[in-house]
C-alpha cells in the first residue's frame, strides 16, 4: 500500500470535500485512501442491490473508485461529495447493463423511458452466496434482494438510494439526474410493486394483516 | 377564552373526520424496515490492494498511450519534414525554371533619319557601343531601330 497509517490518521477527521481537495490540489493518496475507506462499504452495497451478484458489485465498486481516482478534476467543491460519488456508482451500474445487454441495448434515455414496462427477463441474482451474517434473517433478505431484482431498474435504483443509503429525495434526483416528482413517483411505484412481491413473505411471518387485526 | 376553544374540540373532530390508514401499513412498514436491515455486504481485505493495483495498470496503459502519441507524433512531424523537403526543393526549382513568356519577334520598325538633326562630320561613325539595341540615341546617317524586345 501507498500510503502511510499515520498519514491516515491524521486525515480521518476531515470532511469528504476537504479530503477532496486535498486529493485533488495535492494528488494526495491517503486523502483518497480515506475516501475509499469510508465509502467503499456503501458503495459496495449499493451496488450489490442494484445488480444482485457480489462479484459484480465488488468489480464494479472498483471501478467506481477508479473513476474517482481518474475523473478527480471533474468533481467541483460546491457539489456534496457523496452525491458525486453515488452518481458514478450509479452511471457504473448502468453502464454494466448495457454492456450486459440486459436491459434492451438501449441508452439511458430509452431505459428510463422504459420504467412502465414490466421487466421481462430480470436477472434473478445468484444466491450461492449471500453475505448475510444471521442465519434466521437470510432468508428474508434473499426474498428481499429477489424481489428487488424484479423492479425495473430505474425503480430498483430509487429505492436503493432511498431506502438502503438513506438518501434524500432532492440528493437522489441529482444522482438518477431527473426531477424531484419523478423520483417520488419511482419510489412510491417501487414500495407497492414490493408489497405485491413482498407480500407473502409477510404473511409466511405475521399471518395476513386483516387476522392479524382481528 | 380557553373554555371557548374546549368546547369548538367536538365540533372539530366532527369536521375533521380522521385520516384512514391503509389496509396495507403495516406491509408497507415492515418492507422499509426490512430494507433498512438488509444486512451489509462484506469487503474483502484484499479490496483496496486490488484498486491500488488497477490504478497503476491504468496509469501504465496510460503512459504507453503518451509515449506512444508522442512517437506518432513525432514520426509525423519527421515524415512531414522529410516529405515537404524535397517538394520545397523542387518547388524553387520550378519557380527558377517557369516558363517564360513567348518571345514576341518584331519586325525592327524603320524611322527615317530627319536631315535636319544629323551633324555631318568628317569623323568616321563611331563603333556600336556594347549595348548597341540599348542605345536611344539616333544613329547617325542611318535608320533607328527599336531595342528589340528583352529575353
Amino acid at each position: 500500500m501507498p500510503v502511510r497509517p499515520s498519514e491516515l490518521k491524521a486525515l480521518t477527521e476531515l470532511t469528504d470535500e476537504d479530503l477532496m481537495r486535498l486529493f485533488q490540489q495535492d494528488n494526495s493518496e491517503a486523502a483518497y485512501t480515506v475516501l475509499v475507506r469510508r465509502y467503499r462499504s456503501p458503495i459496495t452495497n449499493f451496488l450489490y442491490r442494484f445488480v444482485g451478484n457480489y462479484d459484480d458489485a465488488l468489480d464494479l465498486a472498483q471501478e467506481t473508485f477508479l473513476r474517482l481516482y481518474k475523473y478527480k478534476h471533474t468533481y467541483h467543491s460546491v457539489q456534496r461529495f457523496s452525491t458525486w460519488l453515488y452518481t458514478i456508482a450509479t452511471n457504473v451500474a448502468r453502464t454494466f447493463y448495457q454492456q450486459r445487454n440486459r436491459y434492451s441495448t438501449a441508452s439511458l434515455t430509452s431505459m428510463q423511458s422504459s420504467e412502465e414496462e414490466e421487466p421481462s427477463e430480470w436477472e434473478i441474482p445468484d444466491t450461492s452466496y449471500i453475505p448475510d451474517q444471521r442465519v434466521d434473517s437470510t432468508y428474508i433478505a434473499q426474498r428481499i434482494q429477489k424481489a428487488l431484482m424484479q423492479l425495473p431498474p430505474v425503480f430498483r435504483e430509487a429505492i436503493v438510494l432511498r431506502e438502503i443509503l438513506e438518501l434524500s429525495y432532492e440528493e437522489i434526483a441529482e444522482v438518477m439526474q431527473t426531477e424531484l416528482g419523478t423520483v417520488k413517483s419511482r419510489i412510491n411505484r417501487a414500495r407497492q410493486r414490493l408489497q405485491e412481491l413482498l407480500r407473502d413473505v409477510y404473511e409466511e411471518l405475521y399471518g395476513t394483516p386483516t387476522s392479524q387485526a382481528e | 377564552m380557553n373554555e371557548r376553544e374546549h368546547k369548538n374540540q367536538p365540533l372539530l373532530k366532527a369536521f375533521l373526520s380522521s385520516v384512514p390508514v391503509p389496509e396495507d401499513f403495516e406491509l408497507q412498514l415492515w418492507i422499509r424496515r426490512a430494507l433498512r436491515e438488509l444486512p451489509s455486504v462484506h469487503i474483502p481485505d484484499t479490496f483496496e490492494e486490488a484498486l491500488w493495483q488497477r490504478i497503476h495498470a491504468e496509469q501504465q496503459i496510460n503512459s504507453w498511450r503518451h509515449g506512444l502519441a508522442i512517437s506518432v507524433l513525432l514520426t509525423a512531424l519527421w515524415g512531414g519534414i522529410l516529405g515537404l523537403w524535397p517538394a520545397s526543393r523542387s518547388s524553387t526549382s520550378v519557380t527558377q525554371t517557369a516558363p517564360l513568356r513567348g518571345v514576341v519577334v518584331t519586325e525592327p520598325l524603320l524611322i527615317p533619319a530627319d536631315q535636319r538633326f544629323i551633324e555631318i562630320s568628317p569623323q568616321p561613325p563611331r563603333k556600336p557601343s556594347l549595348q548597341p539595341q540599348r542605345s536611344l540615341m539616333p544613329i547617325p546617317g542611318g535608320t533607328n531601330p527599336l531595342p528589340p524586345p528583352e529575353e
